[in-house]
C-alpha cells in the first residue's frame, strides 16, 4: 500500500469545485446532431467524477488521517517514502494510506524529496535494509539520466562529503573482517552518486579537471572519495591524476578521520580501491605509474593491502602495448633502483624479484651500454640490471621471458634499422656476459639459456638478413628457406652444443654462441638470395659454426672469408659487401661486448 | 435573401459555435488546477491529476470539431446562396 498526503483545506476546495463540475456538466447538453460527437466527453467526464474522483475526494477528506503511531508502520521512514515525509513533517500535511499500486517512475517532487532527505537523514536505516540500498541505488541511476530529474535532485542535495563519509564509515567497518552482504549495497550506492556526479559534470561529454571531480574536496575522505571516483568513467588522465591527489591526501591526512580506513580495517583500503579502479584503464596506468615514480612509489608497493596490485599497475603502466619506449624509461628504471635502495617493504610478495624481471623484460634492450633511448648512464642501467638478474630464480624466469625480450629487440630493430643492428650485436654480447656470469653449471639451466639466445638471437639475425636484402621474418617463427630440405630455424637448432661440453668450458660456449649468431645471420642472408634467384645451386651455403673448434669465432671468420671468394663477384663483389656489413656486426660485436662488460 | 435550408444551416453552426464556447468555459477543464501537488500527492492524486489532464485534452479536441462542423455548414449555406443568385439570374 502506498500512501497519500493532502492538504485537507486545498482537498476539501478540490471536492466542491468537482461537485461543481458535475452539475455544470450535468446542465451541458447539446442535441444538433453533429454535436453529438462533442457531448461523448461530458457524458464520459461526469461518469467518471460521480464514480471514481469525487468517491475518492470524499473519503480523503472524511477518513481520519494516520496517527503517528501509525506512520512508521506504514513506512514514512523508508527513503522511497521522502517526499511524504518531508509534506508531513515540514508542511504539516496529513497522511492517510493509499490502495492504488504506486507508480514506479520518479516524479520531480519525489526527486526533490529524495535529496533533501539524503543531505539530512539519519542513514543508519538506509544501510541496515538491502532491499531499500537497492531501490536507492537504482533511483540514483534513473536520476542520472533524466536532466530535469538531475536538476531537481542537486538543488536538494547539498551534502556529498558527509553522506559518502559516513557510507565509507560503514563501509571500511564492514570490511574489517569477512565481507558483509551489505557491502555489494553500499557499493551500488556509490555508483549511483557517482553516475550522478558523472552527469553533472558531462565526463562523458569532455574532459573534466581533476580539481572539480569530487564535491567537496576539502570535506571528502580519500576513502570515501576514492569509492566515489572509481566508477565515474572519467578519462584515463583524470583518472590517473586524481588518484595520484587523492593517494597524496590520503597519506598525508592528518585529519581525525582521514586514515580510518587504514586504521580500522585490514580490507581494501583506500590504495586498494584506486589501483584496482586503475587496473581497468591501461592508458591510466601509464600516466599513474609515471606520476607514482615521480611522486614516491610507496604508495603503489606499501600502501595498498593487497601487495599484488601494486605490482600488477606497475607492469601494466609500462606495458610496451600502452606505454612509449621513453614515457616507460623512467618509470621502470625509477622502480628498479626503488627497490633496489629501499629494500621489499614487509608486505610484499616474497617473489617481488620476478616482478622486476617481469618489468624489465620488455626493455632488456634498453639497458645495453650503446643504446640511448634512455637518457640514464649506462653504469647506473648496468647496475639496475645486474641487481634485478641478481638471483638464480630471477635468470630463470629471464629465460622464461624470452618473447617479451626478443619482442622489445624487434621493437627497436623495426625503427633502427642497420645502424641499430650494430647495436644489437653488442648487445647480445652484453646479454651473453651477463648470463654466463651468473650462470650456475647445470644441464637443464644450460639449455633453457640456449633457448633464450636462440630466440632472442633470432630476431637480430632477422633483422640482419632483411638489412642485407634476405627474408625479414622471424628465423625461429619458422621461415621456411628450404637448404638440403632444413629451414634456417631447423639448422641453428642443429648448432646447440652439448650441454656436458658447455659445462666443461663456459668461456667456450660464450665464443661459439656468437659463432652460432654470426653463422645464422649469413645463412638467412644466403637463403633470401637464393629464394629470390640472386644466386643458383651451385653457391654452396655459408660455413656453419664449429662446436669442437678451440676458437669458434675466429674459425668462423675464416672460413666466411673464404666462402665470400665463391660469391658472384668474389670477395670484392657487391654480394660479399652486402653479406659483411651484416655478419661482422655479429663477430666483431662479441669483442666490443667481451670489453663493455668488464 | 437567404433560403430557408441556407438559414437553417446557419442557425445549426451559430448552436454549435455557441455550444463550443460553453465547452471551453466549463469548471471541470480547471479541475486539474486544484487537483495537483499543492493539493494532495500519491498514486491516486497522481491518477486522478493525470486523467483530468487527459479530458481536457479530449474536450479541446471536441471544441475544435465543432467549429470546424460549424465552419463546413457556414460554408454549405453560402454556397446555396450562390446558387440560388445564379439561377434567378438567368430566368
Amino acid at each position: 500500500m502506498g500512501l497519500l498526503a493532502y492538504q485537507p483545506a486545498a482537498v476539501a476546495a478540490l471536492r466542491e469545485a468537482m461537485e461543481k463540475a458535475v452539475a455544470e456538466l450535468r446542465a451541458t447538453v447539446c442535441w444538433d446532431v453533429d454535436a453529438a460527437a462533442a457531448m461523448i466527453p461530458v457524458r464520459e467526464t461526469r461518469r467518471r467524477l460521480e464514480q471514481e474522483w469525487l468517491p475518492l475526494v470524499r473519503r480523503v477528506e472524511t477518513s481520519a488521517a494516520l496517527a503517528a503511531g501509525e506512520l512508521r508502520a506504514a513506512g514514512l521512514t523508508d527513503l522511497r517514502n521522502s517526499l511524504y515525509a518531508v509534506l508531513h513533517d515540514g508542511y504539516g500535511w496529513a497522511l492517510q494510506g493509499d490502495d492504488r499500486v504506486p507508480d514506479t517512475t520518479l516524479t520531480p517532487a519525489e526527486v526533490r524529496a529524495l535529496g533533501a532527505t539524503l543531505s539530512a537523514d539519519d542513514i543508519g536505516h538506509l544501510v541496515a535494509d538491502p532491499a531499500e540500498m537497492a531501490w536507492m541505488a537504482e533511483q540514483l541511476q534513473i536520476i542520472a539520466r533524466d536532466p530535469v530529474l538531475l536538476r531537481e535532485f542537486l538543488n536538494n542535495f547539498d551534502d556529498w562529503a558527509d553522506l559518502c563519509n559516513r557510507l565509507g564509515y560503514l563501509r571500511v567497518d564492514l570490511t574489517a573482517g569477512a565481507p558483509a552482504p551489505e557491502v555489494a549495497g553500499i557499493d551500488a550506492l556509490f555508483a549511483g552518486l557517482a553516475a550522478v556526479r558523472a552527469a553533472e559534470l558531462r565526463v562523458d561529454e569532455r574532459c573534466v579537471m581533476a580539481a572539480d571531480v569530487v564535491p567537496q574536496g576539502d570535506a571528502m575522505t580519500p576513502y570515501a572519495a576514492a569509492l566515489l571516483i572509481r566508477t565515474m568513467g572519467l578519462d584515463s588522465s583524470t583518472l590517473a591524476t586524481l588518484a595520484l591527489q587523492l593517494l597524496e591526501q590520503w597519506d598525508t591526512s592528518t585529519a581525525e578521520d582521514g586514515q580510518h580506513d587504514r586504521a580500522s580495517s585490514s580490507g581494501p583500503n583506500t590504495a586498494d580501491i584506486l589501483l584496482t579502479a586503475i587496473l581497468a584503464d591501461p592508458l591510466a596506468a601509464v600516466s599513474f605509474v609515471a606520476g607514482a615514480a615521480e611522486q614516491g612509489l610507496g604508495l603503489m608497493f606499501e600502501d595498498p593491502t593487497d601487495p599484488e596490485l601494486g605490482l600488477a599497475v606497475a607492469l601494466l603502466g609500462t606495458d610496451p602495448a600502452y606505454a612509449d619506449t621513453a614515457q616507460a624509461g623512467d618509470s621502470v628504471l625509477t622502480i628498479v633502483r626503488w627497490f633496489e635502495f629501499n629494500g621489499p617493504g614487509p608486505s610484499l610478495p616474497p617473489d617481488w624479484d620476478l616482478f622486476l624481471v617481469d618489468l624489465i623484460s620488455p626493455y632488456l634492450f634498453q639497458f645495453a651500454p650503446t643504446n640511448h633511448d634512455w637518457p640514464y648512464p649506462a653504469d647506473l642501467r648496468a647496475d639496475a640490471l645486474t641487481f634485478v638478474v641478481a638471483s638464480e630464480a630471477a635468470l630463470q624466469r629471464l629465460f622464461e621471458n624470452s618473447q617479451q625480450v626478443a619482442a622489445g629487440l624487434e621493437r627497436i630493430l623495426s625503427d633502427g634499422g642497420s645502424v641499430a643492428l650494430g647495436e644489437a650485436a653488442q648487445y647480445l654480447s652484453l646479454l651473453d656476459g651477463l648470463i654466463r656470469n651468473e650462470h650456475a653449471a647445470d644441464a637443464a639451466r644450460e639449455r633453457a639459456m640456449w633457448e633464450f639466445w636462440i630466440d632472442i638471437a633470432n630476431v637480430a639475425v632477422s633483422a640482419a638478413a632483411g638489412a642485407a636484402g634476405g627474408p625479414v621474418g622471424g628465423v625461429g617463427a619458422g621461415v621456411a628457406l628450404d637448404l638440403g630440405g632444413m629451414a634456417v630455424g631447423e639448422l641453428i637448432s642443429g648448432w646447440l652444443p652439448d650441454p656436458d661440453a658447455v659445462r666443461a668450458d663456459e668461456q667456450h660456449a660464450h665464443y661459439y654462441r656468437f659463432a652460432v649468431a654470426a653463422a645464422a645471420v649469413a645463412l638467412a642472408v644466403y637463403a633470401g638470395w637464393r629464394e629470390a634467384g640472386v644466386v643458383g645451386v651451385r653457391i654452396p651455403p655459408p660455413p656453419a659454426p664449429d662446436a669442437d673448434s678451440a676458437t669458434p669465432v675466429t674459425d668462423f671468420h675464416d672460413a666466411f672469408v673464404r666462402w665470400l671468394d665463391e660469391l658472384p663477384g668474389g670477395a670484392d663483389g657487391a654480394l660479399a659487401d652486402d653479406v659483411s656489413a651484416v655478419v661482422l656486426q655479429f663477430v666483431n660485436a662479441e669483442m666490443v661486448g667481451q670489453e663493455i662488460a668488464g | 435573401m437567404s433560403s430557408p435550408l441556407a438559414t437553417q444551416l446557419r442557425n445549426r453552426a451559430i448552436t454549435l459555435r455557441r455550444f463550443a464556447r460553453q465547452l471551453e468555459d466549463l469548471e471541470v477543464l480547471t479541475l486539474h488546477l486544484r487537483a495537483g501537488e499543492a493539493t494532495w500527492v500519491g498514486p491516486s492524486p497522481e491518477a486522478c491529476h493525470r486523467h483530468l489532464v487527459a479530458l481536457r485534452g479530449g474536450f479541446f479536441a471536441a471544441v475544435d470539431e465543432l467549429r470546424r462542423t460549424a465552419a463546413r455548414l457556414e460554408r454549405k449555406a453560402a454556397d446555396l446562396d450562390a446558387a440560388a443568385r445564379a439561377t434567378a439570374g438567368v430566368a
